[in-house]
């Protein structure tokens, strides 16, 4: 950078002030601004360079009064527009920063490292169109520069140009692999200056990997464009070239399949060409490792297609194979699922019995899926209680490859009781279950898994405070182990005992000088934040909630930033296939499972403040004057609006006055960020826009879009997510399920909405209204209204608790309990309950004691322990007294 | 059972839950991104039926070493899934690429003193031997024992060959 309108004298100060700049020395940069300043007051680019160091000592403000001073001073200075662009850069905002360096650009078109810079933010902004733009500029300027060649390829990739970047990268790959006279190769340079053979062998290496990368990311561009044929021979051709042998052949093996599949080319041709060839390569895979299911899936399908067979299991292509492997536990896995009656039985039987008699505790775990077939579980049963006769009998080995000296080993019966158990607890039977453990335990009291295995059962069985017991049984077993420490941790947060979570959670986390959770925000311990904001939502703290989802929002936001540094690092390490795919990744970033769970999270939360603050409101408008109405919120809206004025100056200072503390050490339980919020309903339908995006199939999302949408009082989003909510359930078939009944009284909440909100419709625009009309229409069983609706339901579904429980559910919500009291009477109805030969599941009849208690009815006595004859071990069922003497023996105990 | 293959992108998330479920050293997510976008090769996850996330090694490239060695940054099986041998499978893994693609001579990597089940593992199944000592490595103040992972050498027929028939 050299400034154009300063005497020689001031120019090498200016110069100076970048140099001190670069080397961190802004006391010294600051000075020498100052001193050109002295002379030159508005000297645009002093201003702005100061600017920059003004920045780099954390005085943002400052920095930016300073930066647009300089350019209102010099507007056509690329000085100023670079410096402008790194503050906001700085800043992470990256739209802005990409401005600014368009600008710059204007008055300096050709400065590569402007360029260079841009080209980050606009991948970074998936500015798609601009990114190819400076990529193009950028090989064109400067050529001779791999990265310029890689990067322009990618750009292409990403935007869709895919014939652009094959030419690219062939005109690139052409100048490969002739390293030792290419002046550019960086290999070659090592090797003339060191000399050293190790050292040029390393380099041969690197270079050997980056070839053999860029040429793979050429045959990743071939497979996106459907080129099968083309991506086969081009693979073929650089056989040679390619070290990742395994990536050849993963990849070879899915082209072949593709192409077979597409029957883009005859199959007269195919045979021509690929005899038998997709066959070899998927068995040199699974030579390599027999236990990959997805070669066995391709090897499957490429059998199906051969045979011409439909079904989507193929017993026989999976038997084929085991002669060929028969140590792949994989595919015996696989068969297991498809075996069915003897053939089953002989199956399984041979497949658990090594597990069983070496005691793999995850062997049960495994099984999961067979539990779908009531036949298969069965059988299970058979070959575990048989193995367990025998093993008690010490018996000779039922299955001779398990053992060779023909002896079961000594805790073979332990093993046994314990895969007993996890099968009992799969089937429900939590009776059977205990009894097993607890013979397994009493057999070896030091199993850590037997105690972790009954903690599992108690938390099946609804049991949360005996399923912490026995956890923390098994952590005492092994100190050091964090997992077991984990589980305890979960437990004791499912039970809304954060304080005792805290204390096991800072057995691992602690560390000198950082605030506890600062460290683990620090660390991104995400699934442990979740369950602190879940807790603390249960328990009311709002603000806790809040700042402990915020948290994990905020992971999210930095995962997304960390792309930033591997824009230009990969085209430097050639890892392109590895780059895009991330890319890729960060692009569907927020329908990870843990962000899902977040936005569902931050949307109750939003919703209940928005009820809080209406009842607040409302309050006050009745204290200070009884006679307005109710709708008159002028009242309200001053309150806001001071609360507006306030967190303005608290966020003002804040940012000013953090430095360098932690974002959970500043405000730590979220009061001023919880009072921050100005509009919940608002910021309750920015998470819903992006739960919509990528969990829309999730009906959990549909009832809480049509929650806001209601509570925001908008009548065609809420139709909008009840339509999509019937087509969620009508998708599952099943209609008895608590999704079913749900759905419902969602309705029946829909028609109470449209009962009170009629007027919305008269100001829809006439194009959808007989759209609209016609809908709810149908939503509403034949445009009913609530109280007929709920008539209607009544008759047809009064003898299900899930739906009396969910319809109580809804008028206690709508203040109408009172007038529909036959609801509450069948709920308190002892025949009622027993009127039903299916017992209901105990999730619903736990929702049923909560709603008694809620309503301080005193039959709820009587109906805890009518239910604690199904569902013994659940906590909800035994009396209040109980379990709070329970927990506090717990932290008795656990005091020691 | 279990099945041992390399990390995609998107196993990094259940990656970083494994660690921090696991072991007392974690990394925040921009050091697994690193790894991966650095050396894809070597990182690798074992998967069960249901196609959950029960370990991984994490492993990389010793950059500008005088002799080429990779090393293993963190390694965690989780622990109902002991017994089946997934720890030295994924090891293997790591190994075998760091030779091939990288031309790894050794691996190194440190582990507790006190954590005499890992040691095992890595001395009588890796063939791994204690290097040396350094004091006060890890953030609670324990020694760790360097520990290194010589890799016999191997004729480039030879090691894809032990590729194919691993």
């Amino acid at each position: 950078m050299v400034s154009s309108s300063l005497p020689s004298k001031e120019n090498s100060v200016f110069k100076n002030i970048l140099k001190y700049y670069e080397t961190k020395q802004y006391k010294k940069a600051l000075k020498s601004a100052d001193s050109i300043l002295k002379k030159f007051p508005n000297h645009g680019e002093t201003l702005a360079l100061k600017g920059l160091v003004v920045a780099a000592l954390n005085r943002k403000q400052e920095a930016y009064d300073l930066v647009r001073q300089g350019l209102k001073n010099d507007l056509k200075s690329h000085i100023c527009w670079h410096v402008y662009g790194l503050l906001y850069r700085g800043d992470q905002d990256y739209k802005e920063a990409a401005k600014a360096y368009l600008q710059a650009l204007k008055f300096d078109p050709e400065n590569i490292q402007i360029l260079r810079d841009l080209a980050l933010l606009q991948i970074q902004t998936r500015d798609y169109d601009g990114l190819l733009v400076t990529r193009r500029k950028l090989v064109t300027i400067k050529p001779g520069i791999k990265n310029h060649w890689l990067g322009f390829a990618v750009a292409c990739h990403l935007k869709g140009e895919m014939d652009i970047a094959l030419k690219v990268l062939e005109s690139f790959e052409s100048t490969l692999g002739k390293s030792s006279d290419a002046p550019n190769s960086a290999a070659s340079e090592k090797k003339k200056e060191k000399g050293a053979s190790q050292e040029a062998k390393v380099a041969e290496l690197e270079e050997k990997y980056e070839t053999s990368e860029t040429l793979l990311y050429h045959a990743m561009i071939l497979q996106e464009m459907g080129s099968w044929q083309t991506a086969l021979t081009y693979l073929e051709e650089n056989k040679g070239r390619i070290v990742d042998s395994l990536s050849y052949l993963e990849f070879r093996a899915n082209l072949l399949v593709q192409l077979l599949c597409s029957q883009s080319i005859s199959s007269e041709e195919l045979d021509r060409l690929y005899a038998g060839e997709p066959e070899t390569c998927i068995l040199q895979l699974l030579d390599m490792n027999p236990d990959n299911v997805e070669y066995i899936q391709l090897y499957e399908t490429v059998y199906r297609f051969r045979k011409n067979i439909h079904s989507s299991n193929c017993l026989e292509a999976l038997n084929e194979l085991e002669q060929r492997y028969p140590y792949s536990s994989s595919l015996k896995r696989l068969i297991l699922q498809v075996a069915t009656e003897d053939e089953f039985f002989r199956r399984f039987k041979s497949y658990v019995c090594p597990f069983l008699y070496r005691g793999v505790p995850s062997l049960m775990t495994d099984c999961k899926s067979l539990y779908l077939d009531n036949s298969k579980v069965d059988i299970i049963e058979r070959v575990l209680s048989e193995f367990y006769e025998k093993s008690l009998n010490k018996e000779t080995t039922m299955d001779q490859n398990s053992t060779e000296d023909g002896d079961i080993p000594p805790d073979a019966t332990l093993w046994c009781l314990y895969f007993m158990a996890q099968h009992f607890d799969m089937k429900g039977d939590t009776e059977q279950a205990l009894s097993c453990i607890r013979r397994a335990i009493d057999h070896t009291p030091t199993l850590v898994e037997a105690y972790s295995l009954q903690s599992k059962i108690f938390k099946h069985a609804g049991g949360m405070l005996q399923s912490l017991a026995s956890a923390n049984e098994a952590r005492k077993l092994d100190l050091a182990d964090r997992y077991l420490n984990c589980q305890c941790i979960k437990l004791a947060l499912r039970l809304d005992m954060i304080s005792l979570a805290e204390t096991w959670m800072s057995l691992f986390t602690k560390e000198e000088g950082v605030k506890e959770s600062q460290n683990i925000y620090d660390l991104q311990v995400i699934w442990y934040e979740l369950e602190c904001a879940e807790s603390h939502f249960r328990l009311g703290e709002l603000p806790q909630a809040l700042k402990k989802w915020k948290a994990v929002e905020r992971h999210f936001q930095d995962i997304y930033e960390d792309q930033f540094d591997f824009h230009s690092y990969c085209l430097r390490k050639t890892t392109l296939r590895a780059y895009v795919r991330v890319l890729r990744l960060e692009d569907k970033l927020l329908g990870q499972k843990y962000y899902i769970r977040t936005a569902k999270g931050l949307v109750k939360l939003f919703l209940k403040m928005s009820e809080l603050q209406q009842r607040k409101s409302e309050e006050n408008v009745t204290l200070e004057n009884l006679s307005l109405s109710p709708k008159n919120n002028s009242n309200s809206d001053k309150n806001n609006k001071s609360h507006k004025d306030m967190n303005n100056n608290r966020t003002n200072s804040q940012s000013s006055g953090v430095g360098g503390s932690g974002w959970m050490e500043v405000d730590p339980n979220g009061e001023s960020l919880y009072e921050s919020i100005q509009d919940p309903l608002g910021e309750a339908s920015k998470y819903i826009h992006t739960l919509e995006r990528y969990a829309g199939e999730d009906i959990q999302v549909q009832i809480l879009a049509l929650d806001v949408a209601m509570k925001r009082e908008k009548l065609v989003l809420s139709l909008k997510a009840i339509v999509r909510m019937s087509r969620l359930v009508v998708h599952k078939e099943e209609n008895n399920s608590e999704d079913f009944y749900l759905f419902l009284v969602k309705k029946l909440q829909f028609a109470h909405f449209l009962g009170q909100h009629s007027h919305n419709m008269e100001q829809l625009p006439l194009s959808i209204t007989s759209y609209v009309k016609e809908e709810c229409h149908r939503i509403c069983e034949g445009g009913k209204t609530f109280e007929s609706l709920l008539m209607h339901y009544w008759d047809l579904y009064r003898d299900t608790l899930a739906f009396l429980v969910y319809l109580a559910e809804l008028l206690e919500q709508l203040d109408i309990l009172s007038k529909y009291s036959f609801v509450l009477e069948s709920l308190v109805n002892r025949k009622q309950m027993t009127s039903n030969n299916i017992i209901p599941q105990r999730k619903i009849c736990e929702r049923h004691v909560l709603l008694l208690e809620r309503l301080g009815i005193s039959f709820v006595e009587e109906l805890r322990s009518f239910y604690r004859n199904w569902y013994p071990y659940s906590d909800c069922f035994q009396s209040p007294q109980e379990i709070q003497s329970t927990k506090h023996m717990l932290l008795e105990e656990l005091k020691k | 059972m279990v099945n041992i293959r390399r990390a995609t992108p998107e196993d990094l998330f259940s990656m970083q839950t494994c660690n921090l479920l696991c072991l007392p050293e974690n990394y925040q997510f921009k050091y697994y991104l690193y790894h991966l976008l650095s050396w894809p090769q070597l990182l690798f996850v074992a998967e069960n039926f249901d196609k959950k996330i029960v370990g991984y090694v994490l492993a990389k490239m010793e950059e500008d070493a005088a002799e080429p060695h990779g090393h293993i940054t963190s390694l965690a099986v989780l622990r109902h899934y002991r017994k089946l041998g997934i720890a030295k499978k994924l090891m293997e893994a790591a190994h075998r690429e760091m030779q091939v693609l990288f031309g790894a001579v050794y691996c190194s990597l440190h582990v507790r003193v006190t954590n005499v089940a890992a040691q095992h593992l890595y001395m009588e199944s890796l063939n791994y031997q204690i290097h040396g000592v350094e004091a006060k490595y890890y953030a609670d103040g324990e020694d760790a024992y360097d520990m290194r992972c010589m890799f016999k050498e191997r004729t480039g027929k030879k090691v894809a060959k032990s590729v194919v028939s691993s």
